[in-house]
């Protein structure tokens, strides 16, 4: 049946690419036989493939859901075979680096609270994975872990790792949470900081795994929620229009080989550690050793092992967000560039199913594609001159782009309850038409960009892990985006400006590309906007269900998650050694950092008396005597923090820094002000 | 252990009658008046930073602790008043938590943790360090220790053997070597075709 599915949609494509491929050879090769039109062809073919395929999977579902496809035609089992009611045990992990600690808490307070309400609370526990380095943040987070816990319950249920090493990123964190607890559970529910699943999602997972033994991974569709500018909200209304004829599209033809995105999706924990641990690269070439984007070789790994790989289009209540404004989009995409690229290596390895290498491949091709496209562009207008050509090329892949929105609004449109929820008939439209304008803009800026980033990984340039800007709030400033887009805005006019001179008929086709660089900064500007998006949003644009209907979990994810805060610890002027001052200074925040700690007791004569001797520099010499190094190594050290915390406290001040003398003083002053306003209420 | 009897029902307050009493009877042999002064300080802001925040209260505890650090003074003058107080106050602590929730093991750091998770400061005010709880508060910190992790599970997560380009001779066919030899001239001779055919556009 699968295969049937596989060879009836390579037939498609194949028929859909023979659509614009046959004409543009016809033209290439008029005069005869050519090397360059040989080439320039096989570039068209190499480029148009992704798109008939984009196409395609989008048409295929667009069908199925037009007919009204249920998760039962995906072949995903939905109910458990016997009477057992009883759920697995379920560990859901959050990997968090250097992230917004509020955010990360009240998300998940809203998923633990809404799993209490699914009647699935005995069953799962949560881990917070911290690899956080900042180290203020890192006090921050055990604190709200600690008042999470306190607020919900969830003591003995919700727990907080922070890890000594921090090696391999994302994929090394939740190993180490497999190598340590991972045979406590029978599955792992991956979810990313800005993630939000509610509690019927996360019990419908497991149930989903109970059903289906065969399954090793099944991913969710997260939709982007919670956008408040207007990049963010453009993203959001165009997922939500396109979205769910590409994710049923492709189900359809990859039913238990699809990939796996590396968050919003429960893994079985047994074959998971068993066969999906991350190897090395091997030591050559400039893409570095360890593998940046795990997911989508874990899900090869996991498919190697005979397990398979479902999406679960149809599950509804999974959330993320998008980012925030272009350049921190752009951010991430040089990290999943790298990481695409990277998985080169995997797709000659022996073993691997030919679906996980096609899901490699499509990886990869999403950004090689990139500076394909600029070379094709490039020559082509040299090479096709004038003629009927470039129009046709134009058209058709302006077609090829955009029909899959337009039959993704045809089944909003259909549908009364989705299209009064989307703004109406009119609103839906127009929104279609503005994003369509919008993507227009964005793609040849991404191109530019992607073609860079392609360069600077095969020439060795390096990626630095780092925590993702998913607040809307700090949108970039002139200076940054004059920095980041001129030189491509300077490309694209010289670009255009060699086509007026030497091929000028080619030059209106040409328009629409060299347009998004010469725009992008005030592109990048108004996008980033906040206040544009909530204005867009009042006047009914780029409406989603989720904005004009938001389910519980959505409308308390964005209530602000309160930790009780000593007045001093939140001062500007405590702001570099806020954590550091909370340890020492504060009893019951020591206590949650010395327990949370653990001292590890193998620790050495010569490295007890070193850390000891940080910790007297400390009280002595003040913060400013050490680096961040030696903070951390403090801050790692359970009898050093316990140390200063009672020389701190029994030792006269005279005995202390000045800096300590002070701020152990206006501590103690704070919370008297406190306690005596609370007094005086009576 | 008493538990909740009728003289414990405002411990707070029978502790404050003994705390002047106390101050009264309280003439260190060694220290200075501001010593001690500061001592008394010193412990009234540790205990508002443990959220010990009833006046009355508070001074019986302090009373408690400076009584057993000038004890101390008396006998070893070179530590200051301060820090003997609040030695004194840190091992009461310890004591207590101990008495108090014998289960937990991480010592002070995790007793202190089970009292704040309970609430133990606003709900039982007047109970803290005091001999004899009440029942309710006794069984919430016997009830509520806080695990800070679940109990390991060691397993071996490593990563299976992998070939990234497959060179053995079992993979790959024997002729493979002459087919890359074949396949690398191919690109270099496409290669330098394509550049010509490049230059020959611009030439046009």
């Amino acid at each position: 049946m699968v295969r049937q599915r596989r060879l009836f949609l390579i037939a498609v494509n194949l028929l859909v690419l023979c659509l614009p491929a046959l004409p543009v050879a016809r033209y290439l090769f008029r005069g005869g036989w050519s090397f360059t039109g040989t080439l320039l062809f096989v570039l068209f073919v190499l480029l148009i493939a992704p798109v008939v395929y984009g196409f395609t999977i989008a048409l295929t579902g667009w069908c199925l859901l037009w007919r009204g496809a249920s998760t039962a035609r995906m072949d995903l089992a939905t109910s458990v075979k016997g009477t057992s009611t009883v759920l697995p045990a379920t560990a859901i992990v959050m990997p968090i680096y250097n992230e917004d600690v509020g955010r990360v808490f009240q998300g998940l307070r809203v998923m633990y609270e809404s799993l209490q309400r699914a009647g699935g609370g005995e069953a799962f526990d949560f881990f917070i994975l911290s690899d956080t380095s900042d180290t203020n943040k890192w006090i921050a987070e055990e604190r709200a872990w600690f008042e999470l816990c306190k607020q919900v319950g969830g003591f003995n249920r919700i727990f907080y790792r922070k890890r000594r090493v921090t090696m391999h990123n994302k994929s090394g964190n939740v190993a180490d949470f497999c190598r340590r607890w991972g045979a406590r559970y029978r599955y792992m529910i991956v979810v990313d900081a800005d993630s939000i699943m509610t509690g019927g999602a996360l019990v419908g997972l497991a149930n989903l795994m109970e059903a289906n033994p065969r399954a090793g991974i099944i991913q969710t569709g997260p939709r982007f929620v919670l956008g408040t500018s207007l990049f963010q909200r453009v993203n959001q209304f165009a997922q939500r229009v396109g979205g769910p004829a590409f994710m049923t599209g492709a189900n359809f033809w990859q039913q238990g080989s699809a990939s796996y995105w590396g968050h919003n999706a429960i893994i079985r924990l047994e074959p998971f550690m068993k066969h999906c641990a991350m190897p090395d690269l091997p030591d050559t070439g400039p893409l570095g050793r360890h593998v940046l984007s795990h997911d989508t070789v874990e899900a090869a790994f996991m498919r190697q092992a005979g397990y398979q790989v479902w999406v679960a289009p149809n599950l509804e209540g999974s959330y993320e967000e998008a980012p925030p404004h272009l350049l921190a989009s752009l951010q991430r995409d040089r990290r999943w560039c790298h990481g695409n690229l990277q998985h080169v290596w995997f797709l000659l390895a022996p073993g691997l199913k030919r679906a996980s290498r096609f899901n490699i491949l499509m990886g990869i091709l999403a950004y090689v594609s990139s500076p394909l496209w600029l070379l094709f562009l490039l020559l082509g207008p040299f090479w096709f001159g004038h003629g009927e050509a470039p129009r046709f090329l134009f058209v058709g892949v302006m077609c090829l782009l955009l029909a899959p929105k337009a039959l993704g609004a045809t089944l909003i449109l259909r549908d009364p309850e989705k299209r009064q929820a989307s703004g109406g008939g009119a609103k839906i439209i127009g929104s279609v038409v503005v994003e369509t304008v919008f993507s227009m803009i964005l793609a040849p800026i991404l191109m530019l960009f992607h073609t860079r980033f392609v360069f600077s990984s095969l020439t060795g340039g390096r990626v630095r892990w780092g925590g993702q800007n998913r607040s809307g709030e700090d949108g970039p400033s002139w200076g940054e985006l004059f920095a980041v887009h001129l030189p491509q805005a300077v490309f694209a006019i010289a670009w255009g400006g060699l086509v007026y001179r030497y091929s000028p008929a080619m030059l209106p086709w040409l328009l629409p590309i060299v347009c998004g660089p010469v725009l992008a900064i005030p592109f990048s500007r108004l996008t980033g906007s906040t206040a544009l998006g909530q204005r867009a949003r009042e006047r009914g644009w780029f409406l989603t269900p989720e904005e004009t209907n938001p389910p519980l979990e959505l409308q308390q994810v964005e209530t602000p998650f309160a930790v009780p805060v000593v007045p001093l610890f939140e001062s500007p002027e405590y702001a570099p050694q806020r954590g550091l001052l909370q340890v020492a200074l504060d009893p019951y925040i020591n206590a949650i950092h010395v327990s949370l700690l653990q001292q590890h007791p193998t620790v050495n004569i010569r490295t007890r008396n070193y850390v000891m001797t940080l910790a007297e520099q400390l009280l002595v010499d003040g913060p400013f005597a050490l680096g961040p190094r030696e903070m951390r190594v403090l801050l790692w050290d359970a009898d050093a923090i316990q140390l200063i915390h009672d020389r701190l406290w029994s030792s006269p001040l005279t005995h202390l820094h000045e800096w300590w003398q002070t701020a152990f003083r206006e501590y103690n002053e704070s919370l008297a002000i406190a306690v005596r306003r609370e007094i005086s209420v009576f | 252990m008493r538990l909740n009897g009728q003289s414990a029902e405002r411990p707070g307050l029978e502790k404050a009658g003994e705390s002047v009493i106390a101050a009264e009877h309280f003439v260190p042999a060694t220290g200075s008046e501001t010593e001690w002064n500061a001592a008394y300080y010193r412990l009234e802001d540790y205990l508002r930073a443990l959220r010990v925040v009833n006046k009355m209260h508070q001074s019986g505890i302090i009373w408690r602790c400076l009584e057993a650090a000038a004890e101390k003074h008396a006998m070893d003058s070179t530590q200051s008043p301060t820090t003997l107080a609040m030695r004194e106050a840190r091992a009461l602590l310890e004591q207590w938590f101990a008495n108090i929730s014998p289960r937990n093991e991480s010592g002070m750091a995790g007793g202190l943790m089970s009292f704040i998770a309970n609430d133990a400061p606003e709900k039982w005010p007047a109970y803290f360090l005091a001999d004899e709880i009440p029942a309710d508060f006794q069984n919430a910190m016997a009830a509520g220790r806080v695990l800070v992790r679940p109990d390991l599970k060691v397993s071996s997560m490593v990563p299976q053997p992998i070939e990234y380009i497959p060179t053995t001779a079992a993979i790959l066919p024997p002729n493979l070597r002459t087919r890359m030899a074949e396949a690398i001239t191919l690109i270099g001779l496409t290669t330098l075709a394509f550049s010509k055919s490049v230059l020959d556009l611009f030439r046009r």
